[in-house]
């Protein structure tokens, strides 16, 4: 009895580590950029990000401040 | 904007962020939300920060340059029949700021009288602090200087 609680642990820790799922990481999630002078009329800026899991990542949305 | 919205295991993508900057100054925190479908992660904030300075005041000016011309509108016909305060906010408080190119008020209150009257009426060199005594080029009288050398050195009562 005690024997099959323990399978059935495993079985349960088993299934949760080993479950599917993207990983997003970002090498920076905040930067500086300093002093900027009005000559451009736009500033752009770049984040990368990696999917670190197993399975497919989405960016859903992406809501601008 | 995403380079992909859709992301195999393994690969990378960017999240490009572009801000207009028409018409802003001074420090601008830009942020954006990153919803995914990763279940440990499922919003992200990524931000950043920059200091917009406008073109006009890059550089070093001198008296002769501050007080007339195009710049006389904002640092001489703005402070013309004000005194002490008044003036101040006029005329001084464009670079006196706290967080603009010179010291603010309280960092000034703490120097001495004569140190204070000395930079308002011959200005400061090799800085964009002109002299505003009418001998040095300014536009103040002898009125107008004793009332910001008032306002900046306050009387410790009590003693």
């Amino acid at each position: 009895m005690k024997k099959m609680f323990l399978s059935v642990f495993i079985l349960l820790t088993a299934s949760v580590v080993s479950y599917a799922q993207p990983v997003i990481h970002f090498e920076k999630l905040e930067d500086d950029l300093g002093t900027i002078t009005q000559k451009e009329d736009r500033v752009e800026h770049v984040f990368e990000f990696a999917n670190r899991g197993d399975q497919d990542l989405l960016i859903e949305k992406l809501v601008p401040s | 904007m995403a380079s992909s919205s859709r992301l195999k295991p393994g690969e990378s993508g960017k999240i490009k962020i572009s801000v207009d900057i028409r018409g802003k100054l001074g420090t601008i925190y830009k942020t954006v939300q990153v919803h995914t479908n990763d279940p440990g992660t499922p919003q992200a904030t990524l931000g950043f920060r920059m200091v917009i300075k406008d073109l006009t005041h890059m550089k070093t000016y001198s008296a002769s340059e501050i007080f007339s011309g195009t710049c006389r509108s904002c640092h001489v016909l703005q402070g013309r029949g004000k005194q002490g305060f008044d003036l101040f906010v006029a005329d001084c408080i464009m670079c006196h700021a706290a967080g603009s190119i010179a010291p603010a008020t309280r960092d000034m209150q703490q120097k001495s009288g004569e140190r204070i009257e000395r930079a308002i009426r011959e200005g400061i060199d090799k800085t964009s602090m002109p002299g505003w005594d009418l001998r040095h080029g300014g536009p103040l009288g002898e009125e107008e200087i004793r009332g910001l050398v008032d306002y900046l050195t306050p009387v410790v009562k009590g003693r």
